[in-house]
């Protein structure tokens, strides 16, 4: 499945959707090739302490504790966006990412103000704080209060405290003996999580190979329950991992177990939502934008079923439309919310006016540069270089007055320096031209309706017209390209992105399944490089590789 | 009547082995009201409003904000009418005419007008010549404001912004260390607060208000916040020493800010100055989107002119960086007044109409001016807090009118990304400032940073901002 026809348009590509002076003598000669197969494996040493997202943050203290949005309503939003240090192209990130997560002054802040916030809730409620314990104090009692922090530890810091550190912790704690118990349990909750073991997931291990560490179990539960999850470790997990190292059907055994709870449900959804971005669809009209959401979720519920190929994230040939979505698209209208068939040229999730806004302007006018890039970037992969810094990418072609936006985009890519890039991006953008910014179907430009809309578009040297003839032509880049994201949402890290072998692996193991995502998330934490961190960039080949 | 005087050290005999900060109570004021009875002058404070949007869409050469008319009593263009509307046009000067050089010249640009020409005006450094060519090359005036004043105040420097969108680019730069393979000294951005109801936290938990009796809950909310930051402390320590190097800068950042934290809870008293002092009362969540992925921006800006007000009335910090947007273009900031044309950049300056911009411009200029008349009517001893600020309002850019890519960068080829014709605000009368009038400065080329400079003196900073020694001197008397 590795698409060896992808990787050979995967050409390094400088965006520049400005005007077409702004071009000239920007770039000269053809496109770089990226040159994947022959690049020399670069530095995948990842840091040993990741630090957990505000999502994951949220969703652990809810898990542990069942106090919610304390997380959310303290901790500053991990940025979307995140320059690439490699490209120097700004680009989507998802939030797991650890490069975007510096220790500031707002996050440190709101940390400590979400440790004092659930510290205090959760010493209100004594009855849940003494089962937690396991003990119920007769006034100021250390040795139930221990026993507190030894509980309440474990599952905030996902592995059991050493006896030092709780020592130092009762020691903090009896500075409030005079002022009662649950005072105290406030100060150990409030401890525990401005402590570094609960937003940094460390992950120190035991070096097993020159630069290579091999994960303790706890940290190999823990990364899986990220992973799996987006959450702590359940008390029975960790439990687990108090026994001897994990070998590989112990790993595939807790696997699993932990890919039928729900909540493994809930973390696939995520990921697309992260990756595809539907939700921040820029639809205006709040129905609209609901019945879209939901078609959107609709169909990615579908993709992740066990028994469905997940391809049908793109190539699926009906959509779940309410009546008034249905009338939006032109398509047959259902009696009441439901599956109806596409026509033409829609096929899946590219079809959608959920995924259609998300590089429109003006609502529903395109700019075919700009959703062609989108494409590149987020459904194929491609790289795309940001533009010279003196190119206004912020206009969009200049059609001139009576002229067809095909035509000025076509008298753009003439421009020498213009062509390399425009001829990709743009290949891709005026194939979807025949939906505008809202997902509807048209055949005229809708500033010039005597310009007549062809809706052809070309990719990879083959041409194709609207999502179904992109699918038709590059589905296999597509799915490839899906694994690539997963593979960054999961490990958090650019570099492991990078890694080709790693990608095959989780590519057969992926086709060799069915197309089953469930499988594909199984696939990445039972990999032989799963329970291992590279630690420094000298390394060549890990041990689980072979030359 | 008879005014109580305390002087300051008998606060501090008084604390007990309590860590309190320096607060300046109105009745430590002498007998005029304009200083502290040991004769040490009330604080003066540094205010940089950033606005990220020009003068000018991409299809027009005219815009509605300069004054056409030099000199006191300047005639209020549209985008200024918020000056009038709360009354603080004698306390603002526009300065008009400013000018950054889209070549290698001191202060000047490379060819990057969205960010070299950002970090150029607000460091007045030349970026994008050599270095590390896309970050600021040298200090922001605000940060360098606030390390030469080194006041006795909870926050050396705050520093929010209006739109609650994450990550983008900073608008407030401090020196630090570079990585490996970096410079040993690198200029960073600071991470702004983008939620008022966290800012309100951060300023105000423990608050005990002027005329207030001791608090014992607060005063155990104290504890325990010191207490833990302190077990956190140690244990960051020792996660230290068990990770790369790379990790360990990571967790030497985190304890820093631990660390610093800890001292601003410890120091358990807020500064006061004057019985304007009080807790503004924000709410604890901030306010909900209008529609989706529309911030309610109007309810936002109210907040935040209500924190920055306090935080100078109560003397927490004497610096406050206030930008509009995470991103220095405005891109993707959406408000319900331009949500129909969509982000404040791409659409709105560059394919909506001027009187789109106009309007978009006015909003922040707004904000400003109300921002203003508060701090105008926050008394502090006999005079006003706006008595004692330097209030500065600095945009992206400014408008290009000619084809010259000497004069207008980006090739000469859009008014809209130039940063020639610079306009900036200057409001309050620290330090002297001559306020009310329009001091046109065509043809002069003076650099944005000369205005900068000129705010840095009115609040006793005798320093200039990177490389340009310059100062507008119609602004100070004497």
């Amino acid at each position: 499945m590795a698409g060896p026809h992808r990787l050979a348009i995967g050409f390094v590509l400088a965006l520049s959707a400005s005007g077409a002076a702004s071009c000239v003598g920007e770039l000269d000669g053809p496109p770089v090739l990226r040159g994947i197969d022959t690049t020399p494996p670069g530095d995948r040493s990842t840091t040993g302490i990741p630090r957990l997202s505000r999502r994951e943050i949220e969703a652990s203290v809810r898990d542990v504790l069942g106090i919610e949005g304390a997380a959310t309503r303290n901790l500053p939003a991990d940025p979307p966006l995140a320059v690439d240090p490699a490209t120097g192209a700004e680009g989507e990130v998802f939030d797991t990412l650890v490069d975007t997560k510096e220790p500031n002054q707002v996050f440190v802040e709101g940390l400590e103000s979400m440790a004092f916030e659930i510290g205090r809730d959760f010493a209100e409620d004594t009855a849940a704080v003494d089962a937690l314990a396991g003990c119920t104090p007769s006034g100021f009692d250390e040795t139930c209060l221990r026993q507190l922090a030894s509980n309440l530890g474990l599952r905030l810091w996902r592995r059991p405290l050493e006896t030092a550190e709780l020592d130092a912790l009762m020691t903090s704690a009896r500075a409030f003996e005079g002022d009662g118990h649950y005072v105290a349990v406030r100060l150990v909750a409030m401890a525990l999580i401005e402590s570094p073991e609960l937003v940094y997931r460390t992950e120190l291990g035991t070096e097993v190979a020159p630069g290579v560490v091999r994960l303790t179990n706890h940290e190999v539960i823990a990364r899986m329950a990220y992973v799996l999850w987006g959450s702590t470790p359940s008390p029975a997990l960790l439990a687990r991992a108090s026994g001897a190292p994990f070998g590989d059907e112990e790993i595939a055994s807790i696997a699993s177990e932990m890919l039928e709870d729900p909540r493994a449900d809930a973390q696939m959804r995520t990921f697309h939502r992260l990756w595809l971005r539907y939700p921040s669809s820029a639809v205006a009209d709040a129905t609209l934008h609901a019945d879209m959401q939901a078609e959107s979720e609709a169909l990615v519920d579908r993709a992740l079923e066990d028994d469905a190929a997940w391809s049908a994230l793109f190539d699926a040939r009906e959509t779940f439309v309410t009546p008034a979505l249905a009338t939006h698209y032109g398509l047959a209208s259902p009696a009441s919310a439901g599956w109806v068939p596409y026509d033409g040229d829609r096929a899946g999730i590219l079809a959608h006016g959920s995924f259609l806004s998300l590089s429109a302007t003006r609502v529903s006018e395109t700019l075919p540069s700009r959703r062609g890039a989108m494409l590149a970037r987020r459904i194929l992969c491609e790289t795309i270089l940001p533009p010279p810094p003196d190119v206004d990418v912020d206009d969009g072609v200049e059609v001139p007055e009576g002229a067809c936006k095909s035509e000025a985009y076509e008298a753009h890519r003439s421009v020498g320096a213009c062509y390399g890039c425009h001829t990709t991006i743009d290949g891709l953008g005026f194939g979807f031209e025949r939906f505008d910014g809202l997902g509807r179907y048209r055949e005229v430009e809708e500033s010039n309706t005597s310009c007549t809309i062809d809706g052809a578009g070309s990719y990879g040297g083959a041409t194709f017209t609207g999502p179904r003839g992109l699918v038709e032509v590059a589905e296999e880049a597509m799915i490839d390209c899906g694994i690539e994201h997963l593979v960054r949402f999961a490990y958090r890290d650019r570099a492991l992105a990078d890694d080709r072998a790693l990608l095959r692996r989780l590519e057969q193991d992926f086709e060799g399944s069915g197309l089953v995502f469930r499988e594909l998330l199984r696939a990445i934490v039972t990999d032989p490089s799963f329970a291992h961190r590279i630690a420094s960039p000298d390394v060549g080949l890990a041990p689980w590789e072979t030359p | 009547m008879k005014r109580f005087r305390l002087s300051r050290r008998t606060v501090l005999r008084g604390a007990l082995g309590t860590v309190i900060s320096l607060p300046l109570l109105e009745c430590m004021l002498d007998g005029h009201g304009v200083a502290l009875a040991g004769g040490e002058a009330l604080p003066l404070r540094y205010l940089l409003q950033q606005c990220p949007t020009s003068l000018v869409t991409s299809g027009s050469r005219e815009e509605g904000m300069t004054p056409t008319r030099a000199g006191f009593g300047y005639d209020v263009r549209p985008v200024l009418q918020p000056l009038v509307d709360h009354d603080v046009v004698a306390d603002t000067s526009v300065v008009s005419g400013l000018f950054v050089a889209p070549f290698d010249a001191p202060g000047g640009y490379n060819v990057d007008y969205h960010g070299q020409a950002t970090y150029a005006i607000l460091t007045g450094k030349r970026s994008g010549f050599g270095g590390v060519m896309w970050r600021p090359q040298g200090w922001s005036s605000d940060q360098l404001v606030a390390r030469r004043m080194a006041a006795p105040t909870r926050f050396p420097s705050l520093y929010f912004q209006l739109d609650p969108q994450a990550g983008g680019t900073a608008i407030s730069y401090e020196e630090t260390t570079g990585f490996s393979d970096e410079p040993p000294i690198v200029y960073r951005g600071i991470t702004a607060q983008s939620s008022p109801a966290l800012a309100y936290r951060s300023l105000f938990t423990g608050f005990v208000p002027p005329s207030g009796m001791p608090d014992p809950e607060a005063e155990l909310e104290r504890r325990l916040r010191v207490s833990s930051l302190s077990y956190a402390r140690d244990r960051i320590t020792a996660l230290s020493s068990r990770v790369s190097a790379a990790d360990r800068r990571t967790l030497d950042e985190h304890l820093t800010r631990v660390r610093e934290l800890e001292t601003r809870i410890a120091t358990t008293s807020v500064g006061v100055v004057g019985a304007s002092c009080a807790d503004p009362g924000l709410p604890g969540v901030d306010p909900a989107d209008v529609s989706t992925d529309v911030p309610d921006q109007d309810r936002r800006a109210a907040l935040w002119i209500d924190l920055i007000e306090m935080a100078f009335a109560c003397d927490m910090t004497r610096v406050i960086t206030f930008g509009g947007s995470s991103v220095l273009t405005g891109a993707g900031m959406r408000h319900d007044r331009w949500a129909d044309i969509g982000g404040l950049h791409g659409e709105l300056q560059h394919t909506a109409t001027q009187a789109d911009l106009d309007a978009a411009n006015a909003f922040f200029v707004d904000i400003y001016a109300r921002l203003l008349a508060r701090l105008k009517a926050t008394t502090e001893g006999e005079g006003s807090v706006l008595d004692r600020t330097v209030a500065l309002f600095a945009m992206e850019g400014g408008k290009g009118l000619t084809d010259d890519p000497m004069r207008s960068g980006d090739g000469g080829g859009d008014p809209n990304h130039s940063v020639d014709n610079y306009v900036m605000l200057v409001g309050g009368r620290a330090g002297g400032l001559r306020s009310g009038q329009h001091v046109s400065l065509g043809g002069r080329d003076l650099h944005p940073a000369a205005v900068m400079n000129t705010a840095m003196r009115a609040v006793g900073v005798e320093e200039s901002l990177g490389d340009i020694t310059d100062r507008v001197d119609e602004l100070l008397s004497g």
